[in-house]
């Protein structure tokens, strides 16, 4: 990263080969079209080079960092261009990984071992539950804009969001362990 | 509300905006929400333990979708549009002493550790490894585990057998010139125990490329043991 700030082009493109698929996903994922994606993707990744790729190493992991400006302009793409249509339709649990695994590097075999870790942890989640943090994460909606969406109180959406989170973060640190 | 809860100083509003983290991390939280969040996790250790706690789980969330390859055509925008952004002088034809401003040179101070890797390297650096040969203009170091393909004033560099790094640490290049290392590109190390890499820099007139153990995110000087080097001469 500081050879990005310091606007080195080939670290760049490392940077994009290393992080750029799981953006474009995570970008496909939230607004569902292929050129959305793509838009979405090009934005994130060349504001993180114009801006010289101000990222604080306390705040977490390069890839974190980089997914959250992604999926951050992805939801303004969504509410910009689509009117924010609730995305509940995808199946996330179809894992279609393209690269065979003895290409992965450990840190990418990691991330895929802590991400179907999670993936099982939200499979097993009560509907009601992970219908809320999906919304939440990937539609970019609000406790409010749920609770209106789903008719159903506040304080409902609230307490279920706040139990799946907790129930899924418990479990992937069991899987961890 | 426990005892404990009382003698940490909580109240029921701060107990209350705990149960809200997962939802502020998931920016599901209004404005005005997120604010008292944000107030809280200013005076409160124990609330941003539990956020850095709650955070991977949200982090991991976008590393669950469906995985789909962008067409290379995006690739080759976003490096384009990369490319058009930089002044005019970095991309003309090189002369060392213009390329200088990409590299961090002077005041490079080595921690003991790896000053004396320098001085074992510079020692060993006979041993370290033989030219290949040249074809089509490209020239071939091959060093221990390591061979570099320089092609004008840049290379590749290309690992085998090698071990991952430990724990929130990775592999980072580095030119070596003279006694001062520059820093270079991160190196990933794929499952097989090989990697790639670019070493972007001017080689011209380098003596070495080294390769070192560094935390997660890299270093600006060296800071951990030498995995292994290439001999350029």
């Amino acid at each position: 990263m500081p050879l990005i700030a310091d606007q080195d082009p080939v670290a760049f493109e490392v940077f994009y080969d290393r992080h750029g698929g799981a953006a474009y996903s995570l970008a496909y994922r939230i607004v569902g079209q292929k050129t959305a994606a793509e838009d979405v993707t090009q934005e994130a990744f060349v504001s993180i080079w114009k801006s010289g790729a101000r990222y604080d190493r306390t705040r977490g992991s390069v890839r974190a960092w980089t997914l959250g400006i992604v999926r951050n302009r992805a939801i303004d793409n969504l509410r910009r261009e689509q009117g924010k249509a609730p995305k509940l339709t995808f199946d996330d649990d179809a894992i279609l990984e393209s690269r065979p695994a003895e290409e992965l590097t450990e840190q990418e075999a990691l991330r895929h071992e802590q991400a179907r870790e999670l993936r099982g942890a939200l499979d097993e989640l009560p509907t009601e539950q992970s219908r809320v943090i999906k919304l939440a994460y990937f539609g970019g909606f609000s406790q409010s804009e749920i609770a209106s969406m789903l008719s159903m109180p506040l304080g409902t959406v609230k307490g279920r969001m706040r139990l799946g989170m907790e129930k899924i973060r418990t479990q992937l640190a069991e899987g961890l362990a | 509300m426990t005892g404990e809860d009382r003698d940490l100083g909580m109240n029921d509003e701060h107990l209350d905006l705990e149960e809200e983290l997962g939802a502020y991390l998931l920016g599901a939280l209004s404005p005005e929400e997120s604010r008292r969040v944000e107030q809280m996790l200013d005076s409160s250790e124990p609330a941003r333990e539990k956020l850095d706690w709650m955070k991977p789980a949200v982090d991991l969330l976008a590393e669950t979708v469906q995985r789909r390859e962008p067409a290379p055509e995006l690739r080759e925008r976003i490096l384009g549009e990369v490319s058009a952004s930089l002044p005019a002088k970095a991309e003309s034809a090189r002369a060392p002493r213009e390329r200088r401003s990409w590299f961090r040179i002077g005041g490079l101070s080595l921690q003991p550790a790896a000053a004396m890797a320098v001085v074992v390297l510079v020692v060993g650096i006979a041993f370290a490894g033989y030219q290949l040969g040249t074809d089509g203009g490209s020239t071939t170091y091959q060093g221990q585990s390591a061979k570099l393909t320089v092609d004008g004033d840049d290379g590749i560099l290309q690992l085998t057998g090698v071990a991952n790094p430990p724990p929130n640490q990775e592999y980072q290049a580095w030119v070596q010139r003279g006694s001062k290392l520059l820093p270079s590109s991160p190196i990933a190390v794929r499952k097989n125990g090989t990697a790639s890499v670019a070493i972007p820099h001017d080689l011209d007139g380098a003596e070495a490329v080294v390769v070192t153990t560094e935390p997660a995110g890299g270093s600006r000087t060296p800071t951990g043991p030498v995995l292994t080097s290439v001999q350029i001469d």
